[in-house]
């Protein structure tokens, strides 16, 4: 029996947990704990270990769905966590100070693995703070010579995340049928 | 492939925190496939030890001096230059650890492999949890108090659980994902399309954009960021107000327009679509300056847009299965970007075409046949596409997957994992 997996990441408060949540078919397990430091003014909850859900497939197979630390900014075993997943979604919190920041660092961190599968990119918090926009993150895009699916999410919301993914499955297979 | 299951390999870490413990118990168990697992020091035939950390070199010490036979895995940033154990340089490669703990395996002194549960019923992570207990606070996350240490092993009990549990029994077939997706708008526009196509789509009609709403509205936008004032658009049952874009001003250097027109819409949604449906009667319109602290702004009923979305929208009604004037149907289609598809109204295949189009630009009749998507839905999709200015026709040929036609069936061929992914999609179009 096959086991797959899809990785999210991004910075603190980004809504990964949030996201993992909408879509499992199982009630997350998490580790957040009461932040500390300079994630409290962020977010009072946050994931000190890792997010994981699991969505069940047709056959007995199993997707699952790992959020990576959001308080992580390196990590000398992202490859280890990585290594025969199917892709990223990278979630970005527009209301913090340096998104775009966050997103090259993010996409710097996770380079090998986008290079051999595909990420997609969810912003968060638009509703919160409008700038960056969604055209303003495909000009950084641009600028690295990636073209990639930029959507503005609400992590809650299932649709968005399903949307997310879609993109997602569709960038590694334009030719895919259901 | 293991030639049997049941082996495995016992491995005691120490130096790393829980979040790293689970990395590895994820990875033993997923790509490994089982072939290692995370065990208690004492009963460990194989330690990986973070000597980076505080205390690092205690742990190392204290392992050679109870386990002098034990392989160890040594992870450092710098070459710490032990001749004795394997030492792995972070960041930490699959290929380099499964080959550490390939070579570990070999050794000599490990003689009898356990029971699977056997394993199971320990639970103690002595050396492991001590290392934890005792990093210092820059090589732990700084919330890394004691309640912690007992959730990672729900998640990773949680994964077990999951990939050994029955599941439900999935649905034969599913709906199109946006049929089940899609707001009501996009269901009438569903309707919409399905109810004309038998009348337009057969004699390949195309429509004039500046006999529609679509037009008027560009041509709004264009006026309102030429003279830097509102433009309000009177219509039938309602008003739109279209707004510059905002000026920017920096120190000294010279003001710049800054980001997407803002729309005010003083109109109901059925109206805005039974006109953006239709030719408008170019005397019924009125187009007019306004000031820009329009008194409408923020009041009720008043709903604000970016253009973009308000566009895409007229766009969609206006084409309804058709497309502008002068669009080849033959030619490659070029698209620059994705738009932003969860603010969007979408038609079904619209993620399909556009990943197709950004990896392989192809003509509107080929991607229609090679999607096997009605020539409607392409259409209308790039016309709300060419309206937000994402899409355009290219001469452009794509080159080395066939022709712009779609003469070549490799452009979309399968691709290895395209069962799993097939799967995946089944499941997240199923509520």
């Amino acid at each position: 029996m096959n086991n797959h997996k899809i990785i999210f990441t991004g910075p603190v408060g980004a809504g990964k947990t949030t996201a993992i949540a909408s879509i499992s078919d199982t009630p997350p397990v998490t580790t957040d704990e009461a932040a500390s430091d300079n994630t409290l003014h962020r977010k009072p909850q946050t994931t000190v270990a890792m997010d994981y859900g699991v969505m069940n497939l047709s056959g007995g197979e199993k997707l699952h769905l790992y959020g990576t630390p959001g308080q992580e900014r390196f990590n000398f075993m992202w490859d280890i966590l990585t290594e025969g997943g199917i892709g990223l979604v990278l979630l970005i919190n527009n209301n913090t100070k340096d998104p775009e920041g966050d997103l090259r660092f993010f996409l710097e961190a996770f380079g090998d693995f986008i290079d051999e599968t595909r990420v997609v990119i969810g912003v968060t918090r638009m509703d919160e703070e409008t700038r960056p926009d969604v055209a303003d993150y495909h000009r950084i895009l641009k600028n690295s010579n990636v073209n990639v699916p930029v959507f503005q999410i609400d992590a809650r919301e299932r649709r968005d995340v399903a949307l997310l993914l879609e993109s997602l499955l569709y960038s590694l297979d334009p030719g895919l049928v259901n | 492939m293991l030639a049997n299951e049941e082996r495995f390999v016992r491995v005691s870490v120490a130096g790393m925190n829980t979040q790293l413990e689970n990395t590895l118990r994820f990875f033993f168990q997923g790509p490994c496939k089982g072939r290692y697992e995370l065990a208690a020091d004492e009963s460990a035939e194989v330690s990986i030890i973070d000597v980076d950390v505080y205390q690092g070199k205690d742990y190392l010490d204290r392992c050679r001096q109870r386990h002098p036979d034990r392989p160890l895995i040594l992870l450092s940033f710098n070459d710490i230059g032990d001749d004795v154990d394997t030492t792995l340089r972070k960041p930490l490669k699959p290929d380099a650890l499964l080959s550490a703990l390939n070579k570990a395996m070999d050794t000599p002194s490990r003689t009898t492999l356990p029971n699977r549960a056997v394993l199971q019923k320990e639970t103690a992570y002595s050396v492991a949890s001590q290392a934890t207990q005792n990093q210092t606070a820059t090589s732990r996350p700084a919330t890394a108090a004691s309640p912690v240490q007992d959730k990672p092993r729900n998640i990773a009990e949680a994964v077990a659980k999951q990939s050994a549990a029955p599941i439900a029994e999935e649905p034969t077939i599913e709906e199109p994902a946006a049929k089940k997706l899609c707001y009501s708008d996009e269901q009438a526009l569903l309707t919409h399309l399905e109810s004309r196509s038998d009348k337009r789509v057969d004699r390949r009609p195309q429509y004039d954009t500046a006999d529609y709403l679509q037009g008027h509205l560009l041509q709004a936008a264009d006026k309102a960021r030429r003279l830097h004032r509102s433009i309000k658009l009177e219509l039938t049952g309602g008003n739109i107000v279209v707004m510059p874009p905002a000026i920017k001003e920096t120190g000294d250097t010279p003001a710049t327009l800054e980001g997407l027109q803002r729309v005010m819409l003083n109109i109901t949604r059925e109206v805005f679509t039974s006109i953006a449906k239709d030719p408008l009667d170019q005397r019924a319109i009125k187009l007019s300056k306004i000031k820009n602290d329009c008194p409408h702004e923020g009041g009720a009923g008043i709903l604000t847009k970016d253009i973009d979305t308000v566009m895409w929208e007229s766009a969609i009604w206006a084409s309804s299965g058709r497309l502008p004037v002068g669009t080849s149907l033959t030619d490659p289609v070029q698209l620059d970007r994705w738009p932003n598809m969860t603010r969007l109204m979408l038609i079904p295949g619209s993620i399909r075409i556009a990943a197709l189009w950004l990896e392989h630009p192809l003509s509107l009749q080929a991607t229609s046949r090679m999607l096997g998507i009605p020539e409607s839905h392409v259409f209308t999709f790039f016309s709300s596409l060419s309206a937000v200015g994402l899409a355009r026709i290219s001469k452009r040929v794509s080159q080395g997957h066939g022709d712009a036609h779609g003469n070549g069936k490799a452009v979309v061929s399968a691709r290895p994992k395209s069962g799993i992914l097939g799967r995946i999609l089944n499941r997240l179009r199923r509520k």
